[in-house]
C-alpha cells in the first residue's frame, strides 16, 4: 500500500503471526538481521518498498514510535527457563518455592541467547533502520506517540524531506510498521493529534485516504 | 526556563540533599539492598536513598514508577504548576528504560504457564503507567514517552525545550525515571558488556580514569518544570536551556563511533541553536560512563569544538559516585549542571585518580573547582547511537 500524493509517501504494513516477513529482500546488512524482531522486520520491508531505488539523504531526520512490547523475547526466555527448572530440585529443595538470586543466575542466566539482550532494547528498531539506511540526523524516540512524532516533524528545522515511523510487536508474532516522508510545511494543514491517537493508526488511515 | 525539580536519586530526594552529596563526593554505590543478589557475577548500583539509606520496595512494584510517581508529587507540590496553568496547557515528556518484569512473582504465581497475549501480573508495562501517572497529576496536555536509552531523558528535556520555544505549549514536566535494579533488568545489562568487570563496591564506576573498566548501574527519576521565560516566577528560575542538538551515529549497535563525528555533530548544532561561539562554553558535564570506549569519543568530540582548550577546560561526570541511570542519567546529570550554575563550582569527578593518555581530559578530582560559570554544555550518548547536546546558561546571562 504505497501511494504518492502531494508530495507525501506513506506506507502501511501489517504481518499476522507466522506469517513470512520478506527482510532479506530489502535489507543490505544481512548481519545485522539477527538482532531484528519482527516490529525491525516489518519496518525493514516498509521502508524498501517506500524508497525503492533510492536511498535518503544521511542528515535525514529520523523520528520513531515503538509499541509497548506485548512479545518480549527476553521475558519469554526467562519464562521458559523457569518452566524447564521449576519442577528440578535446585540446592535440594524444590525450586517451584524456592526462588532466589542464585537460583536466577544457575539456572535461567546461562541459557538466556546473547541475542535477547539487544531485541528488549526499545531503541533497536530505530537504531538498526538507522544503520541500514545510514542515517545520522536529528532523532528521537518515542513509546506509542503519535503526537511527539508529529511535533518533531512540525519543528524540525531540516531543509528538506523526514522521514516519521512507528511499529508495534503483538503477543501472537503479529507485527505492524508505518512511514511517512515528508517535508515539515507539509503538517501545517494537519491538526495536531490528542495524546490519545495511535501512530500506527494514523499510518494506516493516511495511506488508505492516499489510495482514494 | 527550569523552575523546579522532583527527585528521587542515589545522591538523595531533595535538592539539597543532592547538592550536599556532590559536593562532599559521597559515594551512593554500593551492594544491592532491595533485591537478592546471591549469586550475581556483580551486586554494585546506586539505589534511591533518603538520608543516606537506601529505600526499599516489595518485589512487586515497578521502581521507576514508583519514584517517578513520588517525583511528580514533588514537584507539583514545590512549583504548584497546577495552580498556575490550566490541565490542557501541562505536558508530561518522560524518559524510561525497559518494561519491569518481577521475576519472583512470575515464579511464585507460575505466570510463566500462561500463553503469549495474557495479562501478566508481574509484567508493568511502563509506557501505560506513566500516562496513568500524567493522568493522576492532572496533566492533560499531552504525554510522550522517550526510549532513547541512555539519551531518553536528555531526548525528553530537548523536545520540551523547543516546544516551549516554538510556542507549542506553556509549561512542560519532563526528565525522567528508570531502574534496572532488578534481576532480569540487571543480568540483562551486565550481558550487553558495558558494566565493569571487576566488582570493586563503591569504586567500581571510574569515568576518565586510566583504570577504567566499565560502568556500574543506578536507578532514579527526575522531574522538571520547563516553562517559558515570560510566564516563569522569576524567583524560581534554577537555570534556562538555550541550545538542544540530537544526532545518531549510525556506526554500531553498542559501541560510539571512534571518529565522534556526530557527537561533535550535535555539540555544533546545539552551541548554533544557543547563537554561542564555544568560547563561551565553561565547562563540560559529559556522558562519561567509566567504559573504556566511552572516553576517547567524548574527548575526540571535545577536542574537535573546543581545539586546544579542551586541555583546560573542565569537565565532569556524576556516574563515578551514583552510577548509570540509564533512560534517567540525562535528567539527573542536569541537576548537576544546576550544582554548577548555582554555586559556581564544577563538581570533582568521583573514583577519577589518573588520567588516560587515550583521552587527556581536565578531569576536576578530589574536590570541587570553583570558577565562573555561565554556560554549562551537557553530553549524553547511547547504545543504539543516540548523541544529545544541550545548553544550559545561567539565569539573567
Amino acid at each position: 500500500m504505497l501511494k504518492l500524493l502531494n508530495k507525501v509517501k506513506v506506507i502501511y504494513k501489517k504481518y499476522h503471526a507466522g506469517q513470512d516477513i520478506p527482510v532479506f529482500d530489502h535489507v543490505s546488512k544481512r548481519k545485522l538481521t539477527k538482532y531484528y524482531t519482527r516490529e525491525t522486520m516489518a519496518a525493514a520491508v516498509a521502508l524498501g518498498e517506500l524508497y525503492g531505488e533510492q536511498r535518503p539523504s544521511a542528515d535525514t531526520p529520523f523520528f520513531y514510535s515503538t509499541g509497548e512490547l506485548e512479545f518480549m523475547d527476553y521475558f519469554r526466555e526467562v519464562c521458559n527457563n523457569f518452566r524447564k527448572t521449576s519442577s528440578k530440585c535446585f540446592f535440594g529443595r524444590r525450586a517451584a518455592n524456592s526462588f532466589s538470586g542464585a537460583y536466577f543466575i544457575e539456572k535461567v542466566m546461562p541459557r538466556l541467547s546473547p541475542l535477547s539482550q539487544f531485541k528488549i532494547m526499545r531503541n533497536m528498531p530505530h537504531c538498526l533502520i538507522a544503520l541500514e539506511y545510514g542515517l545520522k540526523g536529528e532523532n528521537a524516540l518515542f513509546l506509542d506517540s503519535l503526537q511527539g512524532l508529529l511535533y518533531s516533524a512540525k519543528m524540525c528545522e531540516y531543509d528538506g524531506p523526514l522521514l516519521i515511523g512507528a511499529g508495534k510487536l503483538y503477543a501472537d508474532g503479529g507485527a505492524e510498521s508505518g512511514f511517512a516522508e515528508i517535508l515539515p510545511g507539509e503538517l501545517d494543514d494537519l491538526p495536531l493529534a490528542s495524546p490519545e491517537d495511535d501512530p500506527l493508526a494514523f499510518f494506516k488511515r493516511i495511506s488508505q485516504s492516499l489510495c482514494v | 526556563m527550569i523552575t523546579g525539580f522532583g527527585i528521587q536519586s542515589p545522591l538523595g530526594c531533595h535538592w539539597d540533599e543532592v547538592q550536599e552529596s556532590i559536593r562532599t563526593g559521597q559515594h551512593r554505590v554500593g551492594p544491592i539492598e532491595n533485591f537478592d543478589t546471591g549469586g550475581f557475577p556483580m551486586t554494585a548500583a546506586g539505589e534511591v536513598r533518603h538520608n543516606g539509606q537506601v529505600v526499599k520496595t516489595p518485589g512487586q512494584v515497578d521502581r521507576k514508577v514508583h519514584f517517578l510517581d513520588r517525583a511528580l508529587d514533588q514537584l507539583l507540590q514545590r512549583t504548584q504548576l497546577g495552580n498556575r496553568y490550566e490541565p490542557d496547557e501541562l505536558l508530561l515528556n518522560m524518559g524510561t528504560g525497559i518494561d519491569y518484569l518481577d521475576s519472583e512473582g512470575y515464579f511464585t504465581r507460575k505466570e510463566f504457564t500462561k500463553p503469549p497475549g495474557e495479562t501478566i501480573e508481574s509484567h508493568n508495562q511502563t509506557g501505560k503507567a506513566i500516562r496513568e501517572l500524567a493522568c493522576k497529576y492532572g496533566i492533560r496536555g499531552g504525554c510522550n514517552t522517550f526510549v532513547a536509552a541512555c539519551a531518553a531523558s536528555s531526548q525528553a528535556i530537548g523536545f520540551s525545550y523547543k516546544l516551549l520555544k516554538k510556542g507549542l505549549a506553556k509549561a512542560v514536566v519532563a526528565g525522567g525515571s528508570d531502574s534496572m535494579t532488578s534481576h532480569a533488568t540487571y543480568i540483562g545489562f551486565y550481558k550487553l558488556g558495558a558494566m565493569a568487570f571487576t566488582d570493586e563496591g563503591a569504586t567500581t564506576c571510574k569515568p576518565f580514569d586510566r583504570c577504567r573498566n566499565g560502568t556500574v548501574l543506578g536507578e532514579g527519576a527526575i522531574a522538571m518544570a520547563l516553562e517559558r521565560a515570560e510566564d516563569a516566577p522569576r524567583d524560581q528560575v534554577i537555570m534556562e536551556v538555550a541550545g538542544y542538538g540530537s544526532t545518531s551515529d549510525s556506526f554500531a549497535i553498542t559501541d560510539p563511533d571512534p571518529t565522534a563525528d556526530m557527537l561533535t555533530r550535535s555539540v555544533e548544532l546545539a552551541l548554533k541553536d544557543a547563537g554561542i561561539s564555544p568560547e563561551l562554553i565553561d565547562c563540560v558535564h559529559l556522558h562519561g560512563t567509566g567504559t573504556p570506549k566511552n572516553a576517547p569519543v567524548e574527548y575526540l568530540a571535545l577536542k574537535r569544538v573546543f581545539g586546544d582548550r579542551v586541555s583546560e577546560l573542565p569537565v565532569y561526570s556524576m556516574k563515578g559516585q551514583m552510577g548509570h541511570l540509564v533512560g534517567s542519567c540525562g535528567a539527573m546529570e542536569l541537576l548537576g549542571v544546576a550544582y554548577s550554575i548555582r554555586r559556581q563550582e564544577v563538581p570533582h569527578t568521583v573514583n577519577f585518580s589518573e588520567r588516560d593518555p587515550a583521552a587527556p581530559l581536565f578531569v576536576v578530582k578530589d574536590k570541587p573547582l570553583s570558577i565562573p560559570i555561565r554556560y554549562v554544555l551537557k553530553l549524553n550518548a547511547s547504545f543504539g547511537g543516540h548523541n544529545t547536546a544541550l545548553v544550559l546558561k545561567k539565569p539573567g546571562v
